[in-house]
């Protein structure tokens, strides 16, 4: 199962503000918190944390087949600039987090290459899926199932275990594993 | 109590929640990705899958709520708050006494 989350830095400063009252509450446990304030850049500390939640929220919700919005339950800790994990409830899951571009990529599978550039239409997307995987676009699609979890379909034959797609502001960002 | 009498408190509850569907309507707005969906909004709606509203303007979302309506949501109201008719249920008994 793969989570990823992108974070385009320069709409999420525009769109979002993490001095907000109640902004961080909601967001992080007490201990994070604490974190963020520590550090030299909060700014980008808040972003960094935000998307290793999600990475981690989005591996969870395929494993469990569940929607639901508790991010300060998904706790985070930093091992190093791109290492962390994230704790939820009995689980751990690791997290690998790069940034280019002005953007930030978290990842819960460093070994499969992700695809990271400008945010795409859902045609071109789906031909760039279609290149990847060596199949023709007619046919291709993806399907969302009840939990709102996608995956790839080539002429209604599932093709990935997992596919995780991300995309904020400029950028998108994918990353699959085939069946 | 006369069903008259009844037929009135009901069309003033229908009436309180198409104010807060309006109220909602625009603190979303900002966030939605999806104009087609937020044109066609209704109880059943949901924020990330059909306005394509970001998870990380969620919290901006729920923030918003709490300023308009002057009330509180815990992160524990906050956890099922995913769509249009979640959101109105806690405003709702947030804001009944």
């Amino acid at each position: 199962m793969i989570g990823n989350d992108l974070v385009d830095l320069q709409l999420a400063k525009e769109q979002s503000n993490w001095q907000r009252r109640g902004f961080l509450q909601k967001l992080f446990s007490k201990e994070e918190q604490q974190y963020i304030k520590s550090v030299g850049n909060p700014f980008h500390c808040v972003w960094r944390l935000w998307s290793m939640k999600e990475a981690a929220y989005k591996v969870i919700v395929q494993q469990e087949q569940r929607r639901f919005f508790s991010p300060s339950k998904l706790v985070c800790t930093i091992l190093s600039e791109q290492e962390g994990e994230v704790s939820y409830e009995a689980r751990t899951i690791l997290t690998f987090t790069t940034q280019s571009n002005g953007s930030i990529f978290t990842t819960t599978n460093k070994e499969i290459k992700p695809w990271i550039g400008l945010q795409m239409n859902s045609v071109q997307r789906l031909s760039r899926f279609a290149e990847k995987l060596g199949v023709p676009v007619l046919g291709l699609e993806v399907r969302k199932n009840k939990s709102g979890v996608p995956n790839l379909f080539f002429n209604n034959q599932q093709m990935t275990s997992s596919l995780s797609i991300t995309h904020h502001g400029r950028f998108e960002a994918f990353q699959y594993q085939t069946l | 109590m006369s069903t008259d009498v009844l037929f009135l408190e009901n069309i003033s509850l229908n009436m309180t929640r198409e104010t807060l569907i309006s109220s909602l309507k625009s603190i979303v707005e900002p966030y939605v990705q999806d104009q087609e969906a937020f044109e066609n909004l209704s109880e059943e709606t949901d924020f990330i899958n059909d306005l394509k509203i970001n998870s990380a303007n969620l919290v901006d979302v729920i923030l918003d709520v709490e300023d308009e309506f002057d009330i509180e949501i815990d992160n524990d109201a906050m956890e099922q708050m995913l769509s249009v008719k979640a959101a109105l249920d806690i405003i709702e008994s947030k804001l009944s006494p």
